[in-house]
C-alpha cells in the first residue's frame, strides 16, 4: 500500500469514527457504492480525491451526525452530509503533507469536473474499506 | 448594533457554507447548557457581516473555507470595523496545521476548533469566550461523543 493510500485510509478511519461513530469492518464488503463525492488538494501536484459511498451507509452517516430519524432524511440532505464528510476527510488528509507545501482543500462537489476543471489524471490509486457491511471506495488521482 | 435586552441570554451567529455543519453546530450549542437568545446563520463572510450589522451578536462561530468571503477575510473585516472589532470569533474548520492556526489567531480569532470536534469542546470554548459558567444541563447523551 502506498503512502497516499495509507494516509487517505487513516483520514477516512479518523473521520468515520469521530464524526459518524463508525468503526471499520474486519472484512471488506463487496458491491458497487452508488453515491460519489469529490474534493481536491491544491498545490503541485494536485490531487483529486473521489469517495464512493453505499446509499445505506450514507443514510446511516447522516442519521448519526444530525440526530435525525432515517425517515426524515431526503436525498439532498444525505448528499450534503457526504460533501461535509469529504471536506473533513480532505482536511485530515492534508495533515499528511509538510507544512511548507502550500496546499489547501478545495470545496467539495458531487461533480468531479468542478474540482480541477480541464485537468486529466496522470496516475491513480484506490482503496476500499467497509462499514456495517457496506463498501466505501476511495480513489486518489494525481491530476495535471 | 446595540443589545436590546439586558437578560443573560446570548446571541450566536454560525457561519458555514455547509448547511449540514450549521445544523450540527446549532445542535451542539443547544446542548451546551447556555441561555440562547438568537441562533442565527450565514452561509459566508459577506452574509455574516450583514447579520452583524443588523443584530447584536455575542459570539461568532465561523468556518474558514467558504465561497464569496472566507472566514479569514471575515475576521479581518470585523477587526477593522469599530462596532464589530470586539465580538469574539471562534473558527471551526477542517484546518489542523499549526502554522495556519497561528495565522488565523494572529488575524484576530479568539479560539479555534478543528473538525471533527467534541460537543464539550464547544461548551468549553463558549465558557472561556463569554466568561460564563454553565450548569450541568449538558446531557449525558452528548458527553464523550464527537461531531
Amino acid at each position: 500500500m502506498s503512502d497516499l493510500q495509507k494516509n487517505l485510509k487513516e483520514a477516512i478511519f479518523n473521520v468515520m469514527e469521530q464524526m459518524f461513530f463508525f468503526l471499520p469492518d474486519e472484512e471488506t464488503a463487496q458491491g458497487s457504492p452508488d453515491i460519489d463525492v469529490y474534493i481536491g488538494i491544491t498545490g503541485d501536484p494536485q490531487y483529486l480525491i473521489s469517495l464512493f459511498f453505499d446509499k445505506m451507509l450514507a443514510g446511516r452517516m447522516a442519521t448519526n451526525l444530525l440526530g435525525m430519524e432515517n425517515f426524515d432524511l431526503d436525498d439532498e440532505t444525505v448528499r450534503k452530509n457526504l460533501q461535509e464528510a469529504a471536506n473533513i476527510i480532505g482536511g485530515r488528509f492534508l495533515l499528511s503533507f509538510e507544512n511548507s507545501e502550500n496546499r489547501n482543500v478545495t470545496l467539495p462537489s458531487l461533480d468531479h469536473s468542478k474540482i480541477f476543471p480541464g485537468s486529466s489524471p496522470i496516475e491513480a490509486v484506490e482503496l476500499t474499506v467497509s462499514y456495517d457491511s457496506c463498501p466505501l471506495r476511495a480513489k486518489i488521482e494525481v491530476v495535471k | 448594533m446595540p443589545r436590546e435586552n439586558e437578560d443573560m441570554s446570548f446571541n450566536f451567529l454560525i457561519v458555514d457554507d455547509s448547511e449540514v455543519m450549521r445544523k450540527v453546530i446549532k445542535r451542539v450549542v443547544k446542548l451546551a447548557g447556555v441561555d440562547i437568545g438568537e441562533l442565527l446563520e450565514a452561509e459566508n463572510g459577506k452574509e455574516a457581516l450583514s447579520v452583524l450589522d443588523e443584530y447584536w451578536i455575542d459570539i461568532v462561530f465561523s468556518d474558514l473555507n467558504m465561497p464569496e468571503m472566507d472566514g479569514f477575510e471575515l475576521i479581518q473585516s470585523m477587526r477593522m470595523d469599530s462596532t464589530m472589532a470586539s465580538i469574539p470569533v471562534v473558527v471551526i474548520s477542517t484546518e489542523a496545521r499549526q502554522n495556519k492556526i497561528d495565522e488565523i489567531m494572529e488575524a484576530g480569532a479568539d479560539g479555534f476548533l478543528t473538525k471533527p470536534f467534541k460537543p464539550e469542546d464547544i461548551r468549553n470554548i463558549i465558557c472561556e469566550t463569554l466568561g460564563v459558567e454553565i450548569d450541568e444541563r449538558f446531557t449525558e447523551e452528548s458527553e464523550g461523543s464527537d461531531f
